[in-house]
């Protein structure tokens, strides 16, 4: 079976690689069909994270003893409704808009601000500059920090250079360095040498 | 093939060494071990490589006197008469009395039944009637004592007439026939053994005088020898030098076996049974036998113990003649174990008493530890000591000091409360940061101007690809760009590779459209939906444009169906494309598969957290312009002459900043002077 | 009225989650599990009626025969739908590597086409100006930085020039933390950003106390 998993890598994968370079009218075809089914994959590939959240979750409420079953409960019930309130109204729907500027919206916000109350007390205590690199790393991000607000107008004009020449350097290559990786990681699975879908 | 006996390795027929190991070959026509499976040369008496006997030490094996074809009975063995064993090779070295032994042996009666005596017995169990009416006749073993069992089972033996062979019924003492002249030859020890055995069976049938004393004896087949196997070549007779000694020492004295044989109720049996019992035989360990009429003399006079020349001192004696002889011989020979030290502990007990080095164990395993006590205290000094560690009271940690701990929290309560006071007081102070927001020559700059100089009525895509977490950072720069695009007058086509995209880009949408008065939903925008598939979803939309299906997110109505838009079907018709980019990596999706190959010019907002990745882009010329968080927003307010949220907002954000600054410097600084007053002290 | 019943959910959501400050209480785990809960609901919905309505049922529905093709991916979802466990999950292997397959070589073709080209072509600039030279020596120095071997020739040239990109990945390291610097700043700014309009949400949403 680990062959037919393999061909089957390397045979759509090199489909579609070829559809990216070249063009072809058979190639486009194929190309197409194969994007096409990866979208609606996608969607499956969703129903099997939720599937698997809920049953981690259900698991924990039928072993009522384990710490924190309540709120399992909690959240099933919660995914129960709003799942039988979207199947029912259907996407978008007043009940699921309302639903989503009122509930969602405000939780994930306020979930991302939080950050920033443990951003200004890691501010103090963790951000040292122990070494002259972390020290060099401080300097720079001071620098990013007041240029951003209207303060002093040349800290602005010294954080758009700062951003502009060495800041860009530096992801550049970061960013040359990443797509080399991806390049060597997706040859790999592309040659059959790295098989992390079959177990 | 033929296996190498010293490394296994299989050769081919003919062979003469291995070609492995170069070992001499043994060929496959020679004997095989029974207990190593080891192939040995025909002439091989025991095993090269365990020293197992491979000739067994059975009647067959030393007569002299050529067998009759024999049925071969029981289970394992071949049903087909055996060839006569061929008669072995006079050898003036062989014992006398072994060689007495062997012609004294009588030729085995034919495998055919007579008529007239059916087979008492099936031949595939082998057991004799009589035997099995005494297991029939068994009473409940758990009622009753052992000797009461015994005489039970001797009284329920029910012996037919036909099942007694003839040695071993009792010969009448009147009639002068060849058995009477047979028993006055016989010892008295030989005689004493029917009348013991008929004892028991007092209740069977008087065995009739009339029984024809037929040359063949009615020996049932369980009873004969079996005979070797027809497969394997006639055994040899050992030579001096291959009996053992401890076998040697068992061996008769020369008067015993000398002693004319007395006669037998049989006459088959009688030839060769020494007159007097044999010293061999009237040496046993057992001195302590009661006197038991069933026990013969030779058994009751115990034998005294004759030390060996071979056997080591301490040899426990109680091993010498207890095992049967076929586990006797198995005993590897001495010559046949190359390894066997001279030197190291010899066994005394066992089956392998009297060898050396056999199983060495260190002593250390078997020896307790033993603890010596310390020189100056006595154990009861320990005792006493142990006792008062246990009965000492467990001193209580110290209280862990809550300074600390409080401390901590009122530092952070202190950095939450001045971080919160930070961001709610400019909302009360207006206009705090309103005139020093910096415009010229900033990235915002460019992308006001790019939205600036579309054309009337022209065609753009607006990516809404930022989740409701950052919506708080974005959904600011995508209202004054939605607005500024409404002033415009273009026609928008949202899309979201998020699924929380088009519900986000329907709010703005809506509200933008409500603020301009003028924008109608189908006509002037519409919302695409979600874009599915993230890479493969962006690189179908790169290639192969929108789809005629396409199925909008509110009307749930097909592109084609909204004329004044569906033009966005084909990337030429698409003046500009806006991603409004939540994070660096939905920025570098859409730069890696619709940038290359759509061929449209892309402008990007993008949360602050993307910036430096966004200039990067902008430096290689992927990304037309961009604009970045809450400042860029404000920027772009300031820029379209209509300040709004982000223009209030950027005060509260700045001073947060400061705040944030402050405590890194602050930390820094303490932390600095810690440790150089450490470094003084 | 349904606004203002929003707004309050909205505030006092908001609340909750912010007293995790205090600690971790008890009323945050329960905004947690409400959040998780409406998130996954959320999705569902969104997969069924942004992806599979649209895509593979309502085709399938309306005309079987041109677009019968479809049975394909509608088999292989299915087949993925099984690796929820563990004992059938290598049923699902198929789609996982037909996924493996497709997303492998778009990123493959993306990296080369969207990225790295582009990206080197762009540090390709004349030595003109400081900020170029500062450009081509950042860049170049930030991807010698990332060398995990050691020098194995003893030739004296080829040993001067590994200590030449020694040495010029020393200083691309310089760069690449001025990169952490920049980062790490625009990540505090935009979530200060977010706690911004937390903050001006229930002051002015909610307490509308400012304007």
């Amino acid at each position: 079976m680990r062959w037919l998993l393999t061909t089957i890598v390397i045979a759509v994968g090199f489909i579609t690689l070829l559809d990216y370079f070249f063009e072809s009218p058979l190639l486009d075809a194929v190309g197409f069909a194969f994007r096409e089914w990866t979208i609606i994959l996608t969607a499956f590939a969703l129903f099997v994270g939720v599937i698997n959240l809920l049953q981690v979750h259900l698991t924990r409420v039928l072993r009522r003893h384990e710490t924190g079953a309540g709120y399992s409960v909690l959240l099933l019930l919660t995914a129960g409704i709003v799942t039988a309130t979207g199947l029912w109204f259907g996407l978008p729907s007043e009940p699921m808009t309302w639903l989503f500027d009122n509930i969602y919206m405000p939780l994930q916000s306020t979930f991302f601000a939080l950050v920033a109350f443990f951003l200004a007390t890691a501010a103090y205590r963790a951000l040292r500059a122990r070494t002259l690199e972390t020290a060099w790393m401080l300097i720079i991000a001071l620098i990013v920090f007041l240029g951003q607000t209207p303060l002093l107008g040349i800290l602005n004009e010294a954080r758009e250079w700062v951003l502009n020449v060495p800041t860009t350097a530096g992801v550049r290559g970061i960013l040359i360095g990443v797509a080399l990786g991806t390049l060597a990681t997706a040859l790999r699975l592309l040659l059959g040498w790295d098989r992390p879908y079959s177990n | 093939m033929i296996q190498c006996t010293h490394c296994g390795t299989k050769n081919r027929d003919g062979s003469k060494y291995c070609s492995d190991c170069g070992a001499r070959l043994v060929p496959q026509a020679g004997l095989v071990c029974p207990m190593c499976s080891t192939p040995n040369p025909v002439e091989n008496v025991f095993c090269s490589k365990c020293g197992a006997r491979l000739v067994p030490l059975t009647a067959a094996t030393i007569t002299d006197k050529p067998a009759a074809p024999a049925p071969i009975k029981g289970i394992s063995l071949p049903s087909k008469p055996a060839e006569p064993p061929a008669p072995p090779p006079p050898s003036a070295k062989t014992e006398d009395w072994l060689e007495q032994l062997r012609t004294q042996i009588p030729d085995q009666p034919t495998d055919e039944p007579s008529p007239a005596e059916p087979p008492t017995h099936e031949e595939t169990e082998g057991i004799p009637d009589w035997l099995a009416r005494l297991r029939a006749a068994e009473p409940p073993l758990d009622e009753l004592s052992p000797g009461e069992k015994a005489r039970q089972a001797a009284a329920a033996i029910q012996i037919g007439d036909e099942d007694v062979p003839d040695w071993l019924r009792p010969a009448p003492a009147e009639t002068e026939s060849p058995r009477v002249a047979d028993t006055a030859r016989m010892p008295d020890w030989v005689l004493e053994v029917p009348a013991a055995q008929a004892a028991p069976s007092s209740a069977a049938p008087t065995p009739s005088a009339q029984e024809p004393d037929t040359a063949e004896p009615q020996v049932p087949a369980w009873f004969k020898p079996i005979e070797p196997s027809p497969d394997l070549p006639p055994p040899v007779p050992a030579t001096e030098d291959e009996i053992p000694d401890w076998l040697k020492a068992l061996k008769p004295s020369d008067e015993a076996l000398r002693a004319p044989a007395p006669p037998l109720p049989s006459e088959t049996l009688v030839e060769g049974i020494p007159a007097e019992k044999p010293a061999w035989l009237t040496t046993t360990p057992y001195t302590d036998i009661s006197e038991d009429e069933f026990l013969p003399d030779w058994l009751r006079t115990p034998i005294p113990p004759q030390p060996t020349p071979t056997t080591p001192e301490g040899v426990a004696p109680e091993f010498r003649g207890e095992l049967p002889d076929w586990i006797a011989a198995l005993k590897p020979a001495e010559a046949a174990i190359p390894h066997i030290v001279e030197t190291g502990p010899v066994e005394t007990t066992g089956p392998l008493a009297g060898l050396r080095s056999v199983l060495p164990l260190a002593a250390v395993i078997a020896e307790p530890h033993r603890l010596s006590p310390a020189p100056d205290k006595p154990p009861a000094e320990h005792a006493r000591l142990f006792e008062a560690i246990v009965a000492a009271p467990v001193a209580a940690h110290p209280p862990r000091a809550r300074a600390s701990t409080r401390g901590n929290t009122l530092f952070r309560a202190l950095v939450y409360i001045l971080l919160t006071l930070a961001i709610v007081i400019p909302f009360f102070v207006p206009d705090l940061a309103n005139t020093s927001i910096r415009t010229f020559g900033t990235p915002t700059a460019d992308l006001y101007d790019t939205v600036a100089t579309l054309p009337f009525d022209s065609l753009v895509v607006l990516a809404f690809d930022y989740d409701p977490g950052s919506s708080g950072e974005m959904e600011v720069q995508a209202n004054v760009l939605v607005r500024h695009l409404m002033q415009r007058r273009t026609r928008i086509v949202a899309i979201s590779t998020l699924e929380t995209g088009p519900q986000i880009a329907q709010r703005v949408l809506d509200t933008a459209a409500r603020a301009t008065g003028n924008y109608v939903y189908g006509t002037d925008y519409v919302n695409l939906g979600y874009l599915a598939g993230h890479e493969a979803g962006l690189r179908q939309l790169a290639l192969a444009g929108f789809a005629p299906t396409t199925i909008d997110y509110v009307q749930r109505r097909p592109l084609t169906q909204y004329p004044n838009l569906s033009a966005v079907q084909s990337w030429r018709n698409v003046a500009l494309v806006i991603q409004l980019a939540g994070t660096p990596e939905v920025l570098q999706k859409w730069m890696e598969q619709v940038q290359p190959r759509a061929g449209v010019k892309i402008v990007a907002a993008v949360s602050a957290a993307a910036e430096p990745r966004a200039r990067a882009y902008r430096e290689a010329k992927q990304l037309q312009a961009f604009m970045s968080g809450l400042m860029g927003a404000a920027q772009y307010e300031i820029l379209s002459n209509q300040p709004g949220l982000a223009v209030i907002s950027v005060g509260a954000q700045s001073t947060a900043s400061v705040v944030l600054i402050a405590l890194i410097i602050m930390g820094n600084l303490f932390w600095l002077s810690s440790r150089n007053r450490g470094k003084t002290k | 009225m349904s606004d203002v019943i929003g707004v309050w959910v909205g505030a006092i959501l908001t609340l909750v989650v912010f007293s995790y400050l205090l600690g971790d209480t008890p009323l945050f785990r329960l905004a947690q599990a409400i959040f998780v809960g409406v998130a996954i609901g959320y999705a569902i919905t969104a997969a069924v009626y942004l992806i599979l309505i649209p895509k593979l049922f309502d085709p399938l529905i309306l005309d079987p025969v041109a677009h019968s093709y479809l049975i394909v991916p509608l088999v292989l979802g299915v087949l993925l739908l099984f690796k929820v466990r563990t004992a059938w999950s290598p049923l699902g292997n198929l789609s996982v590597a037909f996924l493996f397959g497709v997303g492998s070589a778009l990123a493959l073709g993306g990296a080369l086409d969207g990225t790295l080209l582009p990206q080197l072509a762009a540090t390709l600039v004349p030595l003109d100006s400081l900020e170029n030279v500062l450009l081509i020596v950042g860049t170049l120095g930030a991807l010698l930085s990332f060398r995990f071997v050691q020098p194995t020739t003893t030739r004296l040239g080829a040993r001067a020039v590994e200590a030449l990109g020694r040495g010029w990945g020393t200083l691309g390291r310089w760069f690449v933390w001025m990169a952490l610097g920049a980062l790490f700043a625009n990540i505090a700014v935009s979530r200060i950003t977010i706690l911004v309009n937390r903050v001006y949400f229930l002051l002015h949403d909610w307490l509308q106390v400012v304007r």
